[in-house]
């Protein structure tokens, strides 16, 4: 045998050191592991057995050759066998590299649940408090039921003290009103009594006057006189009456009626007015003319003046109307 | 009766007012007087049958003056009331005043009436009266002067306001006669149709409505938003004085067309206040029990100064159309002297009552 072949170097060349901690990391938990001695005496049996059957057939050289064969074939059948377990090595590197990813999605998912899990429990805890809070008030609801009950109780009470005091006013006012009605009546009554008293005593103070001028009268008779004191007596007897107190309240209506008739305003045609000028002062209104305290040139600057359209036709069909006459009669 | 809107179109007459109102010799018995929110016109018949309007513009101005201011505004036919060492420039050039010195004018009646801000006027609207009406024919020459119907928007009524100006007129030397300014228009307008219509009276003040049948007003009623309201309302959107507001309108606006934005704002404001009418007109008669149903469609006539603007009656018949109007109408037309029609209808009824 020209060339020894050295196992351990072409194991050691062909192969990597891996810790048990990084095979860990890459997720092998168990290792078959082979001794190297037992690898080159493996390649020592398998050698020494085919040699041993070859032998007898073939010579040194040829046996150098078939060591040389033998060596080159396992340097490739272990090369082969380093790359298919260094792609071994990748796919379970890259495997773990997935493993990590999803660890971390996990630890991701874990730290949610986790916060939904605080979340549910502060849920849970206010759940509960309102529970406490909705039991504690359904048993101040009775409570609360009763003092309503006496709240209406006295609300009610109120009212009917309200609405008999609204009565009471109502008829308080009435009797005010009735009150004050009367005594205008009785104003209105003292005012024509006193009425009726002043024309008693003017026409007293004429009889008077008539006793004295027929005391002078030679001439009058006795039966006139009576009959004269008869229609006096009989006058005054009338005065005081309550037939001249509706007489005075019907003048009065008549003043009413006439006031009313003023106040209502012009709306027909022709209508003279009222004769008011009086009552509306109006001699105040221009009493800075009385004064001579005005000063004008109105009177000698001409106004405009204008020709207007005629009202000959006009005028003659109004007079025909007004005599009853309408066209085409 | 409504705010001018003769602008400088209107054909003024030669004879003088002294000539006229001296005169008794030539002139019916009879005269009518339209005592406007804006103007104040007067209605006289020569024996001819010639009717002359003499028309002044409802306004003053105070101003300051001297001797010197007075004799120039005589000479320059301006007229001015002195009271109590207070002078006022009064009518037209009042208003030609009140624009030039961007002031507003002071006006003696407001919406309608006398304006109660404005009392201490009376004595003026009497001197203005009495240029107006001159000197009775005779004494008591009847005079049937306007005045507004009630209002149904507005809380107060026309009593004192009718008593002052009979007493005014009386005072003049005139009997005076009350006459609802709606039924003076239909008095005017409204002799072909029998009297028969409704007369409506744009003023500055107010609106004046009369139903009438047969010359008789059958409901009269006004609404207290007039030409002066329209004024008011563009001054205030435009920022300018209501005179200024005024003149603008009477310059010669078509709300049919308006060109500029102050003429925007007319028609804007001239379109409502004939549809507030319209509705307001439409509301009374379905609320009136007393309101005559007519054999036959009716007219509408529009008189006073308000009416005068021109796209007034279309817009009018516009508005007309989009409401159901509880009366038959056959026409809606504008008088034929919107400007003179109350006073020439307080002509026709003092005339017809001598």
């Amino acid at each position: 045998m020209t060339e020894t072949l050295d196992i351990n170097k072409v194991i050691n060349t062909s192969t990597s050191s891996v810790s048990l901690d990084d095979l860990e990391k890459k997720g092998f938990k168990q290792v078959k592991v082979l001794n190297q001695a037992n690898i080159t005496r493996l390649i020592g049996e398998a050698v020494d057995r085919v040699l041993l059957e070859r032998a007898k057939e073939i010579g040194k050289e040829e046996r150098e050759k078939v060591i040389k064969e033998a060596r080159t074939q396992f340097e490739s059948l272990a090369k082969k066998r380093i790359e298919k377990e260094r792609g071994r090595i990748e796919e379970l590197e890259a495997e773990s590299q997935t493993l990590g990813t999803e660890v971390e999605t996990l630890k991701k998912r874990l730290s949610a649940t986790v916060e939904m899990q605080a979340q549910r429990d502060q849920a849970l805890a206010r759940v509960q408090a309102l529970e406490e809070e909705v039991r504690r008030l359904k048993e101040s609801v009775p409570g609360l039921l009763s003092e309503l009950e006496k709240a209406r109780a006295e609300a009610q009470r109120l009212r009917t003290e309200a609405s008999q005091a609204v009565s009471l006013q109502s008829e308080l006012l009435r009797g005010k009103a009735q009150i004050e009605r009367l005594d205008a009546e009785a104003r209105s009554l003292r005012q024509a009594v006193g009425e009726s008293e002043k024309r008693a005593a003017q026409l007293e103070g004429q009889l008077a006057a008539k006793d004295e001028e027929l005391a002078k009268s030679s001439g009058a008779s006795g039966a006139h006189m009576e009959q004269l004191l008869e229609a006096v007596s009989d006058r005054l007897s009338k005065v005081a009456q309550p037939t001249e107190i509706s007489q005075i309240m019907l003048s009065l209506d008549g003043l009413s009626r006439r006031l009313s008739n003023i106040s209502s305003g012009g709306g027909h045609g022709g209508d003279a007015g009222p004769d008011i000028s009086s009552d509306f002062a109006l001699n105040r209104l221009f009493d800075t003319e009385k004064e001579g305290g005005v000063e004008s040139n109105v009177n000698k600057v001409k106004v405009k003046e204008t020709q207007a359209s005629n009202v000959k036709s006009a005028l003659a069909k109004l007079k025909r109307l007004q005599k009853g006459v309408t066209d085409g009669e | 009766m409504g705010n001018s809107m003769e602008g400088n179109a209107m054909d003024i007459g030669s004879p003088s007012a002294r000539v006229l109102t001296e005169s008794s010799v030539g002139f019916e018995s009879g005269r009518g007087l339209d005592v406007g929110t804006a103007n104040l016109a007067s209605a006289i018949q020569d024996r001819d049958g010639n009717v002359t309007i003499k028309i002044q513009r409802n306004a003053f101005i105070d101003i300051d003056a001297d001797q010197y201011t007075k004799s120039m505004l005589t000479k320059l036919n301006v007229q001015y009331v002195a009271i109590n060492n207070k002078m006022v420039v009064v009518g037209d050039p009042a208003f030609e005043l009140a624009n030039i010195l961007n002031r507003e004018t002071r006006r003696p009646m407001k919406g309608g009436v006398i304006s109660p801000n404005e009392s201490d006027a009376m004595p003026i609207e009497k001197l203005l009266l009495e240029n107006l009406l001159g000197s009775p024919n005779y004494p008591n020459e009847r005079c049937y002067y306007s005045v507004p119907a009630d209002p149904i928007d507005a809380d107060f009524n026309v009593v004192y306001h009718k008593g002052v100006f009979s007493g005014m007129v009386k005072k003049i030397g005139f009997e005076p006669k009350a006459l609802i300014e709606g039924h003076a228009v239909v008095f005017a307008e409204l002799a072909e149709d029998d009297f028969t219509g409704i007369g409506i009276s744009c003023g500055g003040g107010m609106f004046n409505i009369c139903v009438c049948y047969k010359s008789i007003p059958a409901l009269s009623f006004s609404t207290a938003r007039g030409g002066d309201w329209i004024d008011r309302n563009v001054a205030t959107v435009l920022g300018i004085k209501a005179s200024r507001a005024t003149a603008i309108k009477e310059k010669g606006v078509n709300i049919l067309s308006p060109r500029n934005r102050e003429e925007e704002a007319i028609e804007i404001y001239y379109r409502n206040l004939i549809s507030y009418t319209l509705e307001a007109i439409k509301t009374r008669f379905e609320s009136s029990a007393g309101m005559p149903s007519f054999p036959e469609p009716i007219e509408i006539v529009c008189a006073g100064g308000t009416s005068m603007i021109g796209g007034f009656i279309e817009v009018f018949q516009d508005e007309f159309q989009a409401i159901k109007f509880p009366i038959q109408v056959k026409n809606i037309r504008r008088a034929e002297d919107p400007l003179f029609s109350v006073s020439k209808g307080c002509l026709v009824a003092a005339l017809s009552d001598a």
